[in-house]
């Protein structure tokens, strides 16, 4: 497996590099903005760095598309497949690969965000009423990290079912639906349905744990207003987490099936 | 070793295979021929693995193609199929990687006869280089069975004759060789069997001195015979009637 996933970083290695070289030079410009005091610059990096930050699960998933779909689709594909190795431990090594792309990319845009909170909410003056609309966001850090880490980490998670079901149509419209016409709309529509089926499920759990009111509660610490989850929500969130899971190993159990069975390369 | 039984493969309405039923023995080196289209290259890529059947049984060794039948069996199809990023010598660190049976210094000597640089990138080669590329590494496995899908399909009469020096010195030491081609005449100083493929059956198979002796005309001619009505359109065959 350690091999497969070689090969699956070195295949995806001029994307990681441009990806990561690209944040890295962002926050680069943004310390230089910073202590430059070059507004400008600083402000162009902020907006760069939250869109990465909000599009970094679908670079994820663009990451872990690419590495099923290019093998499917190119006759280098071969060269993979014609290995002895088995198709779960093929597909694992890409869904592995991708997962820890996807968490290091979130890894080093929550650090280049938390540096960049840190030393522009230390630079302003406390009485701001920027650094007042800030300082529950920098309090929930401090005091309730545990809800930061479940809310990134549900996502991920979520990220992943979504790339089940996408791999699973893939591999329908290459084996099963191979030769009829419209098959990739029709993947398409098994992807959409399955995607609204769970959020719809998740809207019932919602319904049925927390009436539909779940959210964010506002509490006041030593340091002020602080940010935190409610059991209720906390309960929603980890059923929705393990909600996605189940649905990531049926789908990925389906798109394993599928490979192994029925899909000609 | 190698035994399709009743084997289809369809895609969509067409048959690539249709019914085929054939048996490769152990040691021997198969000519595998028919024109374009006649399921040759599905045939292979079934038993490499790459080619799911619809119906009919497949076996290598007596066992259904799997994880463990490509431990034994080296295939090359007749595309260029390796990883764009990679030098000529990275195609054999993936060998090495991954197929036990991978002989680096063989295939190391292949590139130098050849006349291929290690470090090349493989999405620089030509097509020839490409295809030599594609029989180094192939030949460097001691497989148990060696399928070779049109090895000299587009090669210039130097490199045909570097390729089919390579193979034959790579038969002979038990393994069993499957070559396939539209033209027979290129294969005729490798191989001792036949198996011509129409329309994705089997039409005629066995050695080539017993065909020889049997129908009273070389395997050429029986080709031209057998594949007539492929080659030219039907009112031409009937005088334009």
């Amino acid at each position: 497996m350690g091999t497969l996933m070689k090969y699956e970083i070195k295949k995806s290695k001029l994307l990681l590099f441009i990806t990561f070289g690209v944040v890295l030079i962002t926050e680069l410009a943004w310390l230089i903005g910073f202590y430059g005091k070059i507004e400008t610059l600083s402000i162009i990096a902020t907006i760069l760095l939250v869109c990465f930050g909000v599009i970094s699960a679908f670079i994820g998933m663009l990451f872990s598309i690419t590495l099923y779909n290019d093998d499917l689709k190119k006759k280098s594909g071969y060269m993979l497949f014609m290995t002895p190795r088995s198709t779960i431990q093929i597909i694992a090594s890409k869904v592995i690969v991708s997962f820890c792309i996807t968490v290091a990319l979130v890894i080093l845009l929550s650090l280049c965000g938390m540096l960049d909170f840190s030393l522009f909410y230390k630079s302003t003056d406390p009485d701001a009423l920027f650094t007042q609309i800030l300082k529950p966001i920098a309090n929930t850090f401090k005091e309730n990290p545990g809800t930061i880490i479940l809310i990134i980490f549900n996502l991920i998670i979520q990220v992943f079912a979504n790339i089940a079901i996408i791999y699973a149509a893939i591999a329908l419209s290459k084996s099963v639906l191979g030769n009829k016409k419209g098959s990739g709309f029709i993947a398409f529509l098994f992807w959409l349905g399955f995607t609204i089926v769970i959020s719809l499920i998740t809207s019932f759990v919602d319904k049925i744990v927390a009436n539909n009111s779940t959210g964010f509660e506002f509490a006041f610490t030593n340091d002020g207003l602080s940010l935190s989850m409610p059991s209720q929500t906390i309960t929603v969130f980890v059923l929705a987490l393990c909600l996605n899971l189940v649905f990531s190993v049926i789908f990925y159990g389906i798109t394993i099936w599928l490979t192994d069975k029925k899909l000609s390369l | 070793m190698l035994q399709f039984n009743q084997v289809t493969k369809g895609y969509g309405e067409k048959k690539a295979l249709d019914g085929l039923t054939v048996k490769f023995e152990a040691g021997k080196v198969y000519a595998l021929v028919g024109p374009n289209g006649s399921g040759k290259s599905t045939m292979m890529k079934s038993a490499a693995g790459l080619v799911k059947l619809t119906s009919g049984t497949l076996t290598f060794k007596g066992k259904p193609i799997g994880v463990e039948s490509k431990k034994h069996i080296a295939y090359m199809s007749t595309e260029p199929f390796y990883y764009d990023y990679m030098k000529i010598e990275d195609v054999g660190k993936f060998y090495k990687d991954f197929f036990q049976d991978f002989d680096s210094q063989k295939f190391a000597s292949l590139l130098q006869f050849m006349e291929l640089t290690p470090n090349l990138k493989v999405r620089a080669l030509s097509s020839g280089m490409a295809a030599k590329l594609k029989i180094a590494a192939t030949l460097s496995r001691k497989a148990d069975l060696i399928m070779l899908d049109e090895p000299l399909n587009g090669i210039d009469l130097i490199g045909r004759d570097q390729i089919i020096h390579s193979v034959i010195q790579s038969t002979g030491n038990g393994a069993t060789f499957i070559i396939s081609s539209h033209l027979f005449d290129e294969l005729e100083p490798i191989v001792d069997n036949v198996v011509m493929m129409k329309k994705g059956k089997v039409i005629l198979q066995g050695e080539l001195e017993e065909i020889r002796m049997e129908y009273g005309k070389s395997i050429s001619d029986l080709y031209r015979e057998f594949y007539s009505d492929t080659a030219m359109p039907d009112s031409m065959i009937n005088g334009g009637k």
